[in-house]
């Protein structure tokens, strides 16, 4: 059984114009210890799908249907108390500014030892213990001189360090992490993901790390799903998406980097924008900027389908693989 | 023949003074009562000339000094010692009445395309303002053709000139951005970070239109970013600067494949790259030092593998060296690297 099973996640959010649907049928599962990416623009629905696994979606947002299980258990039935034992304890995040995550008013070490008593019945003294040494454990040199400082005393890649020990501290299942160094400089970013990456390996916690980039996808996931306008896109190994990706967004994406065309060339861009969620188009939400488009692209939602070991939604890659089989026939 | 540069800054430095209640800054030394003002130093002497044509990259983290560059040689900030020549005139003691003809020729494209265009004024208003104010003989009709026309080179349709920003996606209001700097002609345009709020989709679409523009007008851009992958892609050349000071400066392509100072070589192994994942980010130890203390010698030792003695004790100058990048770096310069 896998830890975490999504399926058929329909998220929405009720306006007065009428209603926007965030993500459709969203399904994928994570095994312990895996760090998976989800990749997408901005509007894509990451954020949303990230913040929908713990419920976290604010008020005119809802859940519509589907399931999510964590180790066999349904999450969306559960009320908000008993919610409370699932965040932070069995999934934590971290989120994209660190000075925002923290409370500026709270040192460093009382908002740690106050999220491992929020669910233990530790002694203060005992989770101060736990605190230094999970910050000893992020690699925050001087960590029982951290602990009694306050936020704006840390620089931002110490502070989002606090907040991996943070995340890290109750030993929880799944970590989703959302945008965790977009805040941050070159270096101190290649710092953080090997910290992240590390941890996750130490405590084998699994990871769903959401991000716009597709180098730090490459760099720390495993497995790596593209969003594109609240639908899984294309799904399978980070190394397979980018040295062959299957979906033309994908192939738009990754070709627009400017690290993929020779130095001073004209970059590749994909024609218009992510269409809003209040006019969804129907068909394929891709094909109005797709130059690969067909009539059927236009009119129904392409099915999954399985190319090599990754999953992709498009009928132009249904359709090559259907000829390829028929040569196969032969 | 030997050019004269574009832009020429020598010994640029810029300070700020902390703003604190004066009581906070006596202090009682000696047998004497001081007021000791402290001041953050955001740039301590950058030597930079620009060539006609070029487009240079400065990186940096947040913190080094990079955007106040930018604003000093707009003459957006006050230097407080140097001088910064445009075309070998001196344009940093220009009243406001004189600067205003060089402005002309000096625009500048920011970061945040949802902050810097004023959202009570329509793309109409937003474009012809510049174009009617530098250009007061112009009749109503040329100014409306020419703005039509700048909003046709950035893949804009003219019918949308009535529209606010906000009924803009962020993509189309940074080529806004880029029309209403072009809206003057300039020969320089100073980028300060322009891709950093947008999707990676969006940012191919704004550096092609940057490229195509420097083409078909021949500009010289001074970008600003600290985003390496932008950097190898987009410029000619490259200042890496470091608290304040230029540390490594070189072609693009001999800084990509031979960078020499010790923080170009930690930035450029930090860099996400798609295929190749096996080099290994070198760590960078200790703290990012603030700007508030200038620190006595190399301004990168307290963070640096190579330090010794003399690091901590001597400034390290920019030394040219044979490939034409230069270095500001003892190691660099004993060979110790």
């Amino acid at each position: 059984m896998a830890l975490l099973d999504v399926s058929n996640l329909n998220v929405c959010f009720g306006l007065k114009s009428g209603k926007a649907q965030a993500l459709y049928d969203v399904s994928f599962s994570l095994e312990r210890g895996e760090r998976i990416a989800l990749v997408g623009e901005s509007g894509a629905g990451k954020s949303i799908l990230g913040f929908s696994i713990v419920n976290l979606i604010s008020k005119p947002g809802f859940i519509e249907s589907g399931s999510i299980k964590l180790n066999g258990k349904e999450l969306t039935h559960l009320s908000n108390r008993q919610l409370r034992h699932v965040r932070g304890k069995r999934i934590a995040m971290i989120f994209q500014d660190p000075m925002m995550t923290l409370n500026p008013v709270i040192s460093v070490g009382v908002q740690m030892v106050e999220a491992i008593r929020s669910h233990t019945s530790m002694s203060k003294k005992d989770a101060k213990k736990i605190a230094i040494d999970r910050l000893a454990q992020v690699q925050i040199p001087s960590p029982e001189l951290r602990f009694e400082q306050y936020p704006h005393e840390l620089s931002g890649g110490m502070r989002q360090r606090v907040i991996i020990a943070i995340a890290m501290i109750l030993n929880p299942d799944i970590i989703i992490a959302d945008e965790p160094t977009t805040a941050l400089d070159v270096t101190i970013q290649a710092e953080i993901l090997e910290l992240l990456k590390h941890m996750c390996e130490v405590c084998n916690v699994a990871l769903i790390l959401i991000t716009h980039d597709l180098g730090v996808v490459s760099r720390i996931a495993e497995r790596t799903m593209v969003l594109y306008a609240g639908r899984i896109v294309e799904e399978g190994p980070t190394l397979e998406i980018i040295n062959d990706p299957q979906h033309p967004y994908t192939q738009g994406l990754l070709s627009a980097l400017p690290q993929m065309a020779l130095p001073g060339q004209r970059l590749n861009q994909i024609v218009g924008s992510m269409p809003s969620l209040m006019n969804h188009p129907q068909g394929c939400a891709f094909h109005p900027r797709c130059k690969y488009a067909t009539d059927k692209c236009k009119q129904t939602q392409p099915n999954y389908i399985y190319s090599g070991i990754s999953t992709v939604a498009c009928y132009m890659v249904e359709d090559m693989l259907n000829e390829f089989s028929e040569y196969d026939d032969l | 023949m030997k050019q004269s540069p574009l832009i020429q800054l020598s010994g640029v430095e810029k300070r700020f003074d902390i703003e604190q209640s004066w009581l906070n800054e006596i202090r009682f030394k000696k047998g004497k009562f001081t007021r000791k003002k402290e001041q953050v130093h955001a740039l301590n002497g950058v030597n930079l000339t620009i060539q006609k044509g070029e487009s240079l990259c400065v990186v940096g983290e947040t913190g080094c000094g990079k955007s106040t560059l930018a604003r000093v040689i707009l003459g957006l900030t006050s230097l407080s010692a140097g001088q910064i020549h445009y075309q070998d005139q001196r344009i940093d003691n220009l009243n406001e009445r004189q600067r205003m003809l060089f402005r002309r020729s000096m625009q500048m494209i920011f970061q945040n395309p949802y902050a810097s265009l004023n959202p009570r004024m329509t793309i109409y208003q937003t474009l012809s303002e510049p174009v009617s104010f530098h250009n007061p003989q112009l009749s109503q009709d040329d100014v409306d053709y020419k703005v039509a026309k700048l909003m046709e080179s950035v893949d804009l349709s003219p019918d949308l000139s009535d529209f606010y920003p906000h009924e803009f996606s962020g993509g189309q209001r940074q080529r806004i951005s880029i029309a209403r700097a072009l809206s003057v002609d300039p020969d320089f345009i100073v980028a300060d970070e322009p891709l950093a709020a947008l999707d990676v989709s969006v940012q191919a679409q704004v550096l092609n239109l940057m490229m195509d523009k420097q083409q078909e007008r021949d500009l010289t851009y001074l970008f600003i970013t600290h985003d390496l992958t932008v950097v190898e892609h987009f410029s000619n050349r490259v200042a890496v600067m470091y608290l304040g000071k230029v540390c490594e400066l070189a072609d693009t392509k001999t800084l990509f494949k031979h960078p020499k100072h010790p923080y170009t070589q930690a930035l450029l192994s930090a860099i996400p790259r798609l295929d190749d994942n096996s080099i290994q980010p070198i760590r960078l130890v200790g703290e990012v030092p603030t700007p508030f203390n200038k620190p006595k010698g190399c301004v990168f030792q307290a963070r640096c593998a190579h330090a010794n003695e003399r690091c901590k004790n001597q400034e390290p100058e920019m030394i040219l060296h044979e490939d034409l990048s230069s270095v500001a770096c003892h190691a660099v310069e004993e060979g110790r690297i």
